[in-house]
Protein backbone atom coordinates (compact mmCIF):
# COMPACT_ATOMS: atom_id res chain seq x y z
CA UNK A 1 0.00 0.00 0.00
CA UNK A 2 1.52 3.33 -0.97
CA UNK A 3 1.96 6.31 1.30
CA UNK A 4 -0.81 8.43 -0.15
CA UNK A 5 -3.44 5.98 1.11
CA UNK A 6 -2.49 6.48 4.75
CA UNK A 7 -5.37 8.19 6.48
CA UNK A 8 -3.84 10.64 8.93
CA UNK A 9 -6.96 11.02 11.02
CA UNK A 10 -7.32 7.27 11.33
CA UNK A 11 -3.66 7.07 12.29
CA UNK A 12 -4.26 9.61 15.05
CA UNK A 13 -7.30 7.72 16.32
CA UNK A 14 -5.48 4.37 16.32
CA UNK A 15 -2.13 5.33 17.77
CA UNK A 16 -2.26 8.55 19.76
CA UNK A 17 -2.94 6.86 23.09
CA UNK A 18 -0.15 4.25 23.04
CA UNK A 19 2.21 6.87 21.61
CA UNK A 20 1.39 9.31 24.39
CA UNK A 21 1.77 6.61 27.05
CA UNK A 22 5.11 5.58 25.63
CA UNK A 23 6.18 9.24 25.50
CA UNK A 24 5.06 9.73 29.08
CA UNK A 25 7.03 6.69 30.20
CA UNK A 26 10.13 8.19 28.58
CA UNK A 27 9.76 11.74 29.85
CA UNK A 28 7.67 11.28 33.00
CA UNK A 29 6.38 14.75 32.25
CA UNK A 30 2.97 15.46 30.81
CA UNK A 31 3.92 18.61 28.88
CA UNK A 32 6.94 16.95 27.30
CA UNK A 33 4.96 13.83 26.45
CA UNK A 34 2.37 16.03 24.73
CA UNK A 35 5.08 17.82 22.78
CA UNK A 36 6.66 14.56 21.70
CA UNK A 37 3.35 13.09 20.57
CA UNK A 38 2.42 16.25 18.69
CA UNK A 39 5.86 16.47 17.11
CA UNK A 40 5.63 12.84 15.99
CA UNK A 41 2.36 13.41 14.15
CA UNK A 42 3.68 16.66 12.75
CA UNK A 43 6.62 14.77 11.26
CA UNK A 44 4.18 12.16 9.95
CA UNK A 45 2.23 14.83 8.06
CA UNK A 46 5.46 15.96 6.45
CA UNK A 47 6.78 12.50 5.55
CA UNK A 48 3.63 10.48 5.00
CA UNK A 49 4.51 10.02 1.34
CA UNK A 50 7.69 8.18 2.37
CA UNK A 51 5.85 5.43 4.20
CA UNK A 52 5.42 2.65 1.68
CA UNK A 53 3.49 0.12 3.74
CA UNK A 54 0.53 0.79 6.01
CA UNK A 55 1.68 -2.11 8.19
CA UNK A 56 4.90 -0.24 8.98
CA UNK A 57 3.15 2.92 10.11
CA UNK A 58 2.96 2.00 13.78
CA UNK A 59 6.64 1.10 13.98
CA UNK A 60 7.49 4.27 12.05
CA UNK A 61 5.60 6.41 14.56
CA UNK A 62 7.32 4.83 17.56
CA UNK A 63 10.72 5.02 15.91
CA UNK A 64 10.14 8.71 15.20
CA UNK A 65 8.92 9.48 18.69
CA UNK A 66 11.88 7.72 20.29
CA UNK A 67 14.29 9.49 17.94
CA UNK A 68 12.78 12.87 18.83
CA UNK A 69 13.03 12.03 22.52
CA UNK A 70 16.71 11.09 22.16
CA UNK A 71 17.38 14.30 20.22
CA UNK A 72 15.80 16.36 22.99
CA UNK A 73 17.65 14.44 25.67
CA UNK A 74 20.96 15.03 23.89
CA UNK A 75 20.22 18.75 23.63
CA UNK A 76 19.79 18.94 27.37
CA UNK A 77 23.37 18.83 28.52
CA UNK A 78 22.60 17.76 32.04
CA UNK A 79 19.92 15.29 32.93
CA UNK A 80 20.09 14.99 36.70
CA UNK A 81 17.81 12.78 38.68
CA UNK A 82 15.61 14.49 41.25
CA UNK A 83 13.14 13.18 43.73
CA UNK A 84 9.54 13.28 42.69
CA UNK A 85 7.10 14.64 45.20
CA UNK A 86 3.43 14.58 44.29
CA UNK A 87 2.05 18.10 44.31
CA UNK A 88 5.34 19.71 43.38
CA UNK A 89 5.94 18.12 40.00
CA UNK A 90 3.56 17.11 37.26
CA UNK A 91 0.78 15.02 38.63
CA UNK A 92 1.44 11.69 36.91
CA UNK A 93 -1.24 11.07 34.36
CA UNK A 94 -2.84 8.13 35.99
CA UNK A 95 -6.39 7.95 37.23
CA UNK A 96 -6.61 9.16 40.76
CA UNK A 97 -8.34 6.19 42.25
CA UNK A 98 -6.38 5.04 45.25
CA UNK A 99 -4.75 1.69 44.63
CA UNK A 100 -5.40 1.91 40.91
CA UNK A 101 -3.23 4.98 40.46
CA UNK A 102 -0.58 3.59 42.77
CA UNK A 103 -0.44 0.47 40.63
CA UNK A 104 0.26 2.51 37.49
CA UNK A 105 2.91 4.50 39.34
CA UNK A 106 4.56 1.40 40.71
CA UNK A 107 4.77 -0.13 37.29
CA UNK A 108 6.18 3.00 35.67
CA UNK A 109 8.68 3.24 38.48
CA UNK A 110 9.62 -0.40 38.15
CA UNK A 111 10.03 -0.08 34.39
CA UNK A 112 12.49 2.74 34.95
CA UNK A 113 14.52 0.51 37.26
CA UNK A 114 14.89 -2.32 34.78
CA UNK A 115 18.27 -2.51 33.02
CA UNK A 116 18.41 -0.05 30.16
CA UNK A 117 18.92 -2.76 27.56
CA UNK A 118 15.49 -4.24 28.36
CA UNK A 119 13.66 -1.05 29.32
CA UNK A 120 12.67 0.35 25.95
CA UNK A 121 11.65 -3.08 24.67
CA UNK A 122 9.35 -3.54 27.66
CA UNK A 123 7.89 -0.04 27.31
CA UNK A 124 7.16 -0.59 23.65
CA UNK A 125 5.51 -3.92 24.50
CA UNK A 126 3.37 -2.79 27.43
CA UNK A 127 2.77 0.93 26.84
CA UNK A 128 3.12 1.08 23.06
CA UNK A 129 1.18 -2.16 22.58
CA UNK A 130 3.59 -3.24 19.87
CA UNK A 131 4.05 -6.81 18.72
CA UNK A 132 7.52 -8.36 18.84
CA UNK A 133 7.87 -7.80 15.10
CA UNK A 134 6.92 -4.13 15.42
CA UNK A 135 9.40 -3.73 18.27
CA UNK A 136 12.09 -5.31 16.10
CA UNK A 137 11.28 -2.83 13.32
CA UNK A 138 11.23 0.11 15.72
CA UNK A 139 14.54 -0.71 17.37
CA UNK A 140 16.07 -2.16 14.22
CA UNK A 141 17.16 -5.36 15.97
CA UNK A 142 16.48 -9.01 15.07
CA UNK A 143 13.25 -10.65 16.23
CA UNK A 144 15.23 -13.11 18.35
CA UNK A 145 16.84 -10.23 20.22
CA UNK A 146 13.43 -8.78 21.01
CA UNK A 147 12.21 -12.11 22.38
CA UNK A 148 15.28 -12.53 24.50
CA UNK A 149 14.99 -8.99 25.87
CA UNK A 150 11.31 -9.44 26.63
CA UNK A 151 11.97 -12.69 28.42
CA UNK A 152 14.78 -11.38 30.60
CA UNK A 153 13.22 -7.96 30.98
CA UNK A 154 9.97 -9.38 32.29
CA UNK A 155 11.85 -11.37 34.91
CA UNK A 156 13.55 -8.20 36.08
CA UNK A 157 10.32 -6.25 36.01
CA UNK A 158 8.58 -8.82 38.15
CA UNK A 159 11.37 -8.61 40.73
CA UNK A 160 11.37 -4.79 40.72
CA UNK A 161 7.62 -4.59 41.21
CA UNK A 162 7.76 -7.07 44.07
CA UNK A 163 10.54 -5.03 45.66
CA UNK A 164 8.62 -1.79 45.33
CA UNK A 165 5.44 -3.28 46.73
CA UNK A 166 7.13 -4.71 49.77
CA UNK A 167 9.70 -2.17 50.85
CA UNK A 168 10.40 1.12 49.16
CA UNK A 169 8.38 4.29 49.75
CA UNK A 170 6.22 4.42 46.61
CA UNK A 171 5.81 8.19 46.88
CA UNK A 172 9.40 8.85 45.87
CA UNK A 173 10.08 8.38 42.20
CA UNK A 174 13.23 9.32 40.36
CA UNK A 175 12.55 11.14 37.17
CA UNK A 176 14.35 13.40 34.71
CA UNK A 177 14.45 17.02 35.89
CA UNK A 178 11.93 19.17 34.10
CA UNK A 179 13.27 21.68 31.63
CA UNK A 180 10.01 23.19 30.47
CA UNK A 181 7.11 24.56 32.34
CA UNK A 182 3.93 22.54 32.07
CA UNK A 183 0.41 23.28 33.12
CA UNK A 184 -0.23 21.61 36.41
CA UNK B 1 11.98 -27.45 21.72
CA UNK B 2 12.78 -27.46 25.42
CA UNK B 3 10.76 -25.50 27.95
CA UNK B 4 13.33 -22.73 28.31
CA UNK B 5 13.20 -22.00 24.59
CA UNK B 6 9.41 -22.12 24.69
CA UNK B 7 9.40 -19.61 27.55
CA UNK B 8 11.53 -17.17 25.58
CA UNK B 9 9.16 -17.40 22.63
CA UNK B 10 6.02 -17.18 24.76
CA UNK B 11 7.38 -14.07 26.50
CA UNK B 12 6.64 -12.23 23.27
CA UNK B 13 3.05 -13.50 23.10
CA UNK B 14 0.54 -10.79 23.92
CA UNK B 15 -1.93 -11.61 26.68
CA UNK B 16 -4.98 -10.64 24.64
CA UNK B 17 -4.40 -13.28 21.99
CA UNK B 18 -3.45 -10.78 19.28
CA UNK B 19 -0.67 -13.16 18.22
CA UNK B 20 -2.80 -16.30 18.18
CA UNK B 21 -2.55 -16.68 14.40
CA UNK B 22 1.19 -16.05 14.23
CA UNK B 23 2.84 -19.36 13.22
CA UNK B 24 5.95 -18.49 15.17
CA UNK B 25 4.04 -19.26 18.37
CA UNK B 26 2.28 -22.44 17.22
CA UNK B 27 4.74 -24.98 18.55
CA UNK B 28 5.37 -23.17 21.82
CA UNK B 29 1.64 -22.78 22.47
CA UNK B 30 1.08 -26.46 21.74
CA UNK B 31 3.85 -27.36 24.17
CA UNK B 32 2.29 -25.18 26.86
CA UNK B 33 -0.98 -27.05 26.40
CA UNK B 34 0.71 -30.42 26.81
CA UNK B 35 3.28 -29.68 29.51
CA UNK B 36 1.68 -28.85 32.88
CA UNK B 37 4.75 -27.05 34.21
CA UNK B 38 5.10 -24.87 31.14
CA UNK B 39 1.33 -24.39 31.04
CA UNK B 40 1.33 -23.09 34.62
CA UNK B 41 4.23 -20.77 33.90
CA UNK B 42 2.44 -19.45 30.80
CA UNK B 43 -0.77 -18.74 32.71
CA UNK B 44 1.15 -16.81 35.34
CA UNK B 45 3.00 -14.91 32.63
CA UNK B 46 -0.26 -13.93 30.93
CA UNK B 47 -1.76 -12.80 34.25
CA UNK B 48 1.33 -10.70 34.91
CA UNK B 49 1.18 -9.18 31.41
CA UNK B 50 -2.50 -8.43 31.84
CA UNK B 51 -1.82 -6.59 35.09
CA UNK B 52 0.87 -4.45 33.45
CA UNK B 53 -1.28 -3.73 30.40
CA UNK B 54 -4.22 -2.74 32.58
CA UNK B 55 -2.03 -0.43 34.64
CA UNK B 56 -0.70 1.14 31.44
CA UNK B 57 -4.24 1.74 30.20
CA UNK B 58 -4.88 3.81 33.32
CA UNK B 59 -2.31 6.38 32.29
CA UNK B 60 -4.74 8.98 31.07
CA UNK B 61 -4.21 10.81 27.83
CA UNK B 62 -5.17 14.51 28.03
CA UNK B 63 -8.71 15.06 26.80
CA UNK B 64 -7.72 17.59 24.15
CA UNK B 65 -4.86 15.62 22.63
CA UNK B 66 -6.86 13.74 20.04
CA UNK B 67 -8.61 16.88 18.79
CA UNK B 68 -5.35 18.77 18.53
CA UNK B 69 -3.70 15.94 16.61
CA UNK B 70 -6.69 15.62 14.29
CA UNK B 71 -6.35 19.36 13.64
CA UNK B 72 -2.68 18.79 12.84
CA UNK B 73 -3.67 16.08 10.35
CA UNK B 74 -6.45 18.20 8.83
CA UNK B 75 -4.14 21.19 8.60
CA UNK B 76 -1.67 19.10 6.65
CA UNK B 77 -4.39 18.09 4.19
CA UNK B 78 -5.61 21.65 3.79
CA UNK B 79 -2.14 22.98 3.03
CA UNK B 80 -0.15 20.30 1.23
CA UNK B 81 3.53 21.14 1.13
CA UNK B 82 4.90 21.82 -2.29
CA UNK B 83 7.67 19.43 -3.17
CA UNK B 84 8.70 21.21 -6.33
CA UNK B 85 12.16 22.71 -6.37
CA UNK B 86 12.89 26.24 -7.53
CA UNK B 87 15.53 26.40 -10.30
CA UNK B 88 18.80 28.07 -9.28
CA UNK B 89 18.46 30.61 -12.11
CA UNK B 90 15.21 31.84 -10.55
CA UNK B 91 16.89 32.12 -7.15
CA UNK B 92 19.69 34.19 -8.68
CA UNK B 93 17.13 36.50 -10.31
CA UNK B 94 15.24 36.76 -7.02
CA UNK B 95 18.47 37.68 -5.21
CA UNK B 96 19.13 40.47 -7.70
CA UNK B 97 15.60 41.80 -7.21
CA UNK B 98 15.91 41.68 -3.43
CA UNK B 99 19.19 43.62 -3.52
CA UNK B 100 17.69 46.15 -5.91
CA UNK B 101 14.70 46.46 -3.63
CA UNK B 102 16.89 47.09 -0.61
CA UNK B 103 18.75 49.83 -2.49
CA UNK B 104 15.51 51.52 -3.52
CA UNK B 105 13.43 50.99 -0.41
CA UNK B 106 16.22 51.26 2.17
CA UNK B 107 16.23 55.06 2.39
CA UNK B 108 12.45 55.05 2.81
CA UNK B 109 12.81 52.62 5.70
CA UNK B 110 15.22 54.97 7.45
CA UNK B 111 12.56 57.67 7.34
CA UNK B 112 9.92 55.52 8.97
CA UNK B 113 9.05 56.38 12.56
CA UNK B 114 10.32 54.27 15.42
CA UNK B 115 6.76 53.03 15.97
CA UNK B 116 6.34 51.95 12.38
CA UNK B 117 9.64 50.12 12.45
CA UNK B 118 8.72 48.42 15.70
CA UNK B 119 5.37 47.41 14.26
CA UNK B 120 7.03 45.96 11.17
CA UNK B 121 9.48 43.99 13.31
CA UNK B 122 6.67 42.76 15.53
CA UNK B 123 4.59 41.62 12.57
CA UNK B 124 7.56 39.80 11.07
CA UNK B 125 8.37 38.10 14.39
CA UNK B 126 4.74 37.22 15.09
CA UNK B 127 4.23 35.65 11.66
CA UNK B 128 7.50 33.73 12.04
CA UNK B 129 6.23 32.40 15.36
CA UNK B 130 2.96 31.33 13.74
CA UNK B 131 4.61 29.75 10.74
CA UNK B 132 5.62 26.44 12.30
CA UNK B 133 4.05 23.66 10.25
CA UNK B 134 1.20 23.02 10.62
CA UNK B 135 0.97 25.46 13.52
CA UNK B 136 3.04 27.13 16.21
CA UNK B 137 4.41 25.14 19.11
CA UNK B 138 2.12 25.73 22.05
CA UNK B 139 2.83 25.45 25.76
CA UNK B 140 -0.65 24.37 26.72
CA UNK B 141 -2.93 22.27 24.56
CA UNK B 142 -6.63 22.45 25.26
CA UNK B 143 -9.89 22.79 23.32
CA UNK B 144 -11.30 25.05 26.04
CA UNK B 145 -11.11 28.82 25.64
CA UNK B 146 -11.65 29.44 29.39
CA UNK B 147 -8.79 27.02 30.11
CA UNK B 148 -6.47 28.99 27.81
CA UNK B 149 -7.51 32.20 29.57
CA UNK B 150 -6.79 30.66 32.97
CA UNK B 151 -3.40 29.49 31.75
CA UNK B 152 -2.50 32.89 30.29
CA UNK B 153 -3.56 34.63 33.49
CA UNK B 154 -1.56 32.18 35.58
CA UNK B 155 1.51 32.78 33.41
CA UNK B 156 0.96 36.55 33.71
CA UNK B 157 0.38 36.97 30.01
CA UNK B 158 -1.89 39.63 28.54
CA UNK B 159 -5.51 38.66 27.96
CA UNK B 160 -7.65 39.98 25.14
CA UNK B 161 -9.99 42.64 26.57
CA UNK B 162 -12.70 41.51 24.18
CA UNK B 163 -13.36 38.69 21.74
CA UNK B 164 -15.71 38.45 18.75
CA UNK B 165 -18.88 36.55 19.63
CA UNK B 166 -18.27 33.73 17.14
CA UNK B 167 -14.92 32.90 18.68
CA UNK B 168 -16.28 32.49 22.18
CA UNK B 169 -17.99 29.27 21.15
CA UNK B 170 -15.09 27.84 19.19
CA UNK B 171 -12.62 25.22 20.30
CA UNK B 172 -9.03 26.23 20.74
CA UNK B 173 -5.89 24.27 19.94
CA UNK B 174 -4.12 25.82 22.90
CA UNK B 175 -2.03 28.79 23.90
CA UNK B 176 1.39 30.11 24.67
CA UNK B 177 2.82 32.87 26.83
CA UNK B 178 6.22 34.22 25.92
CA UNK B 179 8.20 37.46 25.74
CA UNK B 180 8.80 39.84 22.88
CA UNK B 181 11.23 42.73 23.37
CA UNK B 182 10.87 42.30 27.16
CA UNK B 183 7.06 42.45 27.04
CA UNK B 184 4.86 39.50 27.95
CA UNK B 185 2.73 38.45 25.00
CA UNK B 186 0.16 35.69 24.65
CA UNK B 187 -0.89 33.56 21.72
CA UNK B 188 -4.20 31.73 21.51
CA UNK B 189 -5.01 29.46 18.56
CA UNK B 190 -8.64 28.92 17.64
CA UNK B 191 -9.78 25.92 15.63
CA UNK B 192 -12.21 26.56 12.80
CA UNK B 193 -14.58 23.78 11.73
CA UNK B 194 -12.48 22.91 8.69
CA UNK B 195 -9.34 22.52 10.79
CA UNK B 196 -7.89 25.92 9.89
CA UNK B 197 -6.36 27.88 12.73
CA UNK B 198 -7.03 31.49 13.65
CA UNK B 199 -4.28 32.97 15.79
CA UNK B 200 -4.60 35.78 18.28
CA UNK B 201 -1.48 37.48 19.63
CA UNK B 202 -2.08 39.92 22.48
CA UNK B 203 0.49 42.41 23.71
CA UNK B 204 0.52 45.77 25.50
CA UNK B 205 0.24 48.79 23.22
CA UNK B 206 3.42 50.18 24.81
CA UNK B 207 5.42 47.36 23.25
CA UNK B 208 4.85 48.86 19.81
CA UNK B 209 6.37 52.26 20.65
CA UNK B 210 3.28 54.26 19.76
CA UNK B 211 2.88 52.78 16.29
CA UNK B 212 -0.28 53.71 14.43
CA UNK B 213 -2.11 50.45 13.83
CA UNK B 214 -3.62 49.72 10.42
CA UNK B 215 -7.32 49.08 10.95
CA UNK B 216 -8.12 47.20 7.78
CA UNK B 217 -7.85 43.53 6.92
CA UNK B 218 -4.69 42.84 4.96
CA UNK B 219 -2.83 40.06 3.18
CA UNK B 220 0.82 39.71 4.22
CA UNK B 221 3.31 36.94 3.48
CA UNK B 222 0.55 34.48 2.68
CA UNK B 223 -1.41 35.38 5.81
CA UNK B 224 -4.62 37.30 6.32
CA UNK B 225 -4.07 39.71 9.21
CA UNK B 226 -5.74 42.49 11.10
CA UNK B 227 -4.93 44.61 14.14
CA UNK B 228 -7.38 45.64 16.83
CA UNK B 229 -6.76 47.79 19.89
CA UNK B 230 -8.63 48.17 23.14
CA UNK B 231 -7.90 49.14 26.75
CA UNK B 232 -4.18 49.53 26.13
CA UNK B 233 -3.87 46.11 24.49
CA UNK B 234 -3.13 45.28 20.87
CA UNK B 235 -4.76 42.21 19.38
CA UNK B 236 -3.04 40.90 16.28
CA UNK B 237 -5.11 38.35 14.36
CA UNK B 238 -3.71 36.09 11.65
CA UNK B 239 -4.94 33.11 9.67
CA UNK B 240 -4.56 31.20 6.42
CA UNK B 241 -8.35 30.97 6.08
CA UNK B 242 -9.98 32.82 3.18
CA UNK B 243 -10.36 36.55 3.72
CA UNK B 244 -14.17 36.54 3.68
CA UNK B 245 -14.30 33.83 6.37
CA UNK B 246 -11.75 35.73 8.43
CA UNK B 247 -13.69 38.98 8.18
CA UNK B 248 -17.01 37.32 9.01
CA UNK B 249 -15.48 35.66 12.03
CA UNK B 250 -13.96 38.78 13.54
CA UNK B 251 -16.87 41.04 12.72
CA UNK B 252 -19.37 38.76 14.45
Amino acid sequence: MIGQTINLEAAVASFYQPLYRFAYSLTRNEAEALDLTQQTFLILTQHVHQIREQEKLKSWLFTTLRREFLKTARRQSSYPEVEFHPGQHDAPSAEDAGGTAADAHTILQALDQVDEIYRVTLKLFYLGELSYREIADTLEVPVGTVMSRLSRGKEQLRTKIAGLETGVDPKIITMPQRKRKGHE
Amino acid sequence: MNNETAKVILSAYRHDGADAQDPLFTDALQQARLDPELGKWFEEQRAFDQRIFQAAQRIKTPASLKEVLIAVAQGAKARPRSRSRIPWSWLALAAVLVIAGLVLVGPLGVNRSNGENTLAVFQQDALAMLSGQPGPKLDFLTPSLPATQDYIAKEQGPLAPTLPAALKGMHTAGCLVTEWHHYRISLTCFLMHDGQLVHLVVLPKDALAGARLPGDFQAADGWRIVYRERDGMVMFWATHAPMNEFENLLQS
